[in-house]
């Protein structure tokens, strides 16, 4: 029965790992008025100058329920802008991979698609993306769009090899939570935008509490993420940023000199401290012996680095007094993402009606749908929304500017050159120590043979 | 005389070697058995009705609440009334797809089984070969050349690729069938050639009457088949308007969020057909499965 149950929360626990670079599904409270609309939109008067579009647009995603309802929103709105095409769309609740998969191999993907940041490298290696810069340049027939309406730093996820493929659905940077009840209690002042390293471990130390038996009751910071999975690459990056390192090259083929680089080895050996030498931070072991609950909600960590996604829970948590703050600084601001995007297929046969829709729900009024939902790339629409004055959303939305490109995104082969052994190298780290330095040179050094083959 | 023997050595013999002793002990030890087993099959279904009646915070708690409390029927309300989750449209896709694939692997498994089982024909044996041989075939091997074929038949989004296969054959329905043919006597079938009869007639008037147990099997294993089957029609079918149950049930179970409570509530109310398919069919289904040598015998 225990292996049962074991099971059971394994599975629950798997979920909430995929969940890790979920956009986020919580709707999020909006403030903008139903007429926001963007400036790039082209009134309905002007459509007879473009031609006129017909036909079919599918469109895939690998949203459910509730989740569908930006994209039934955005559809509706479309279909009154370019009443000639007909939008279908194809929700695939699970299986989502596979069934592009056999699609792909006949060639009847859907026009437009929803993609995940860990597929991006695979299929642009497919050659299933239709590059979208002559769209955005307009040399295909079409009004040109201006790419300055998005945050950079978001709209450059959607590139490989500085090829644009993708438009952003919705992402979420790595921000910082924290319980303003225990740190008026311990006497410590509020993370600001301007933390460091040490102002985070100074307060982590003295937001720990150990009661009479020696037991942990209250960690002072949980992270990479909310749940207990100290070995995810994604909310460790920014760690490796901020102190100036990486790991692996802008072009994808070396690791050596980057992952056992100084500064990467620095930042690895600073993070795995708080739970080694500092025990500021729950252990895996830790977590899962409290049972997967959300440790920063129920008061048992003082602080919470994860994404976007738990907020909305949060906020409407009345009994949570809780702040948000980016990141801290380590020698330089940096963070890392989430993201989920929307591509156009190569082999689309109706795309200048497949680049009108990308194009509604990317930058145009359709983005304003999903904008309810989760944190769009749309400048104006997010400033619409309040959410970059917002109290909670607003420390995100600073540290937009400071968010890397995802490495995940310069090779096809990253997760099994790179993150996989990585992970497993950290893991073994975390269990017999060792030397960091020597570890991730040898990590390296597979890594490059591996990507070399 | 043995007998007399072991009633006259009785008080020699260890109480542990009696006769009375090992049959007490063999049963202690079967019954022990079944019982945990019984328990390991039960428990899902407990867990699961358990979890239909709990919130999530319930659901995960540790130690575990046997009993809710409070009872969450709500989750059957969240479940059933979700507009996006229309679960009349799809029972009535699943019941479609139901009655045309089990119709149609009905009607083509007794002609072929009869056909290998009674009929002569050169390399009929080869043939049963290359069927049975189609067993080995994992599906994810022929899934896309599959997909491929039925996209360039323009098929694709329609129930077509899902029914029209199981109106030539089914590899399993029809190996259980001319097993099953094989124990018919072939006096009956004599006999009925002397009163006049062709081989349509001992069809029609003597194999399928005689053969309801393993046509019982057949529908009933299918009805499971085609009510869990879940990526055959997710690949197929591109419109939620034509999806089934069990891909409606995978809305609570979305890529990146579970809704454990409705999604069990929904599970426990999807279940039920299959239980009262199963009580209906029982008998003829247990026969049929002793007789054909389901049971490994």
């Amino acid at each position: 029965m225990k292996k049962l149950l074991f099971a059971l929360s394994m599975l629950v626990i798997a979920s909430m790992i995929l969940a890790a670079c979920a956009p986020t599904t919580t709707p999020v409270p909006t403030q903008a008025p139903a007429t926001a609309v963007p400036a790039t939109q082209v009134p309905a008067t002007e459509v007879p100058t473009v031609p006129q579009l017909s036909g079919t647009v599918r469109v895939g995603s690998w949203d459910s329920a509730d989740a569908l309802t930006p994209f039934n929103n955005a559809i509706a709105s479309f279909k009154v802008a370019y009443p000639g095409v007909t939008v279908q769309l194809e929700d695939v609740p699970t299986g989502y991979g596979d069934k592009l998969l056999a699609e792909f191999a006949s060639g009847t993907a859907p026009d437009v698609f929803q993609v995940g940041d860990g597929d991006v490298a695979k299929f642009a290696v497919q050659g299933v993306f239709e590059p979208l810069d002559p769209y955005i340049a307009g040399t295909k027939g079409n009004d040109p769009l201006d790419t300055s309406v998005f945050y950079p730093a978001i709209a450059d996820i959607g590139k490989v090899n500085g090829t644009t493929y993708l438009l952003s659905k919705d992402y979420s940077p790595l921000m910082l939570y924290y319980n303003k009840k225990f740190f008026d209690a311990a006497g410590v002042a509020y993370p600001t935008a301007n933390w460091t390293w040490t102002d985070l471990l100074n307060a982590a130390q003295k937001l720990t509490i150990t009661d009479a038996s020696g037991k942990i009751s209250q960690w002072g910071i949980q992270l990479p993420d909310g749940w207990g999975d100290p070995l995810w690459t994604r909310g460790i990056l920014p760690i490796i940023y901020q102190n100036g390192g990486d790991i692996i090259s802008p072009d994808g083929k070396t690791v050596t000199g980057y992952l056992n680089s100084d500064a990467t080895v620095q930042a690895l050996q600073w993070y795995t401290d708080l739970f080694l030498k500092s025990k500021v931070a729950p252990s895996k072991a830790d977590v899962a012996a409290l049972s997967g609950q959300d440790l920063f909600q129920t008061g048992k960590a003082a602080m919470l680095w994860t994404g976007v996604w738990p907020l909305g829970g949060y906020i409407k948590d009345t009994t949570m007094n809780f702040g948000t703050a980016q990141l801290p600084m380590g020698k330089q601001r940096a963070n890392s993402i989430c993201w989920a995007g929307f591509a156009m297929y190569s082999k689309s046969q109706n795309k200048d009606a497949a680049w009108a829709f990308l194009r509604w729900i990317g930058a145009d009024q359709g983005a304003q749908a999903f904008a309810d939902y989760a944190l769009t790339a749309v400048k104006a629409i997010a400033d619409s929304q309040g959410k970059t004055t917002d109290p909670y959303y607003g420390p995100v939305m600073a540290d937009l500017a400071n968010v890397h490109p995802l490495p995940d995104f310069t090779t096809m082969k990253f997760n099994d050159c790179l993150n996989t052994p990585f992970m497993a190298a950290l893991e073994g780290y975390f269990a017999n120590g060792g030397d960091l330095k020597t570890i991730m040179t040898g990590v390296a050094t597979a890594a490059d043979t591996c990507l070399s083959k | 005389m043995s007998a007399i023997n072991s009633s006259l050595n009785a008080n020699r013999i260890p109480f542990y070697r009696s006769t009375r002793f090992q049959n007490i002990l063999k049963n202690i030890v079967v019954y022990i058995l079944l019982v945990v087993l019984s328990f390991v099959f039960v428990f899902p279904f407990f867990w699961m009705i358990d979890s239909a009646l709990k919130s999530d915070a319930q659901i995960f708690l540790w130690p575990p609440q046997w009993i809710p409390n409070p009872i969450q029927w709500q989750n059957f309300v969240t479940a059933f009334t979700n507009p996006h989750l229309p679960f009349l449209t799809f029972f009535k896709n699943t019941m479609t797809l139901e009655i045309g694939i089990i119709v149609g692997r009905l009607l083509s498994c007794i002609l072929i089984a009869y056909g290998f089982a009674r009929l002569e024909a050169p390399g009929k044996n080869f043939w049963f070969g290359v069927l049975l041989a189609t067993f080995m075939v994992p599906g994810a091997v022929t899934m896309i050349p599959k997909y491929i074929l039925f996209n360039k038949l323009g098929w694709v989004n329609t129930y077509l690729p899902l029914i029209v296969p199981a109106w030539f054959g089914e590899s399993y329905g029809i190996f259980l069938m001319r097993q099953f043919f094989l124990t018919i006597p072939r006096e009956l079938e004599e006999a009925a050639i002397m009163d006049g009869a062709n081989t349509y007639h001992i069809l029609r008037y003597v194999i399928v009457p005689l053969s309801m147990p393993v046509i019982a099997v057949i529908t009933v294993l299918s009805f499971k088949d085609i009510w869990n089957d879940f990526f055959t029609p997710l690949l197929y079918l591109n419109n939620s308007s034509k999806y089934t149950l069990s891909i409606g049930l995978a809305y609570f179970n979305g890529q990146y969020k579970v809704a454990m409570g409705p999604l069990m509530a929904a599970s426990v109310v999807l279940l039920l057909p299959l239980v009262i398919v199963f009580f209906i069919a029982q008998k003829a289904f247990v026969e049929g499965i002793s007789l054909t040598g389901l049971t490994g015998r």
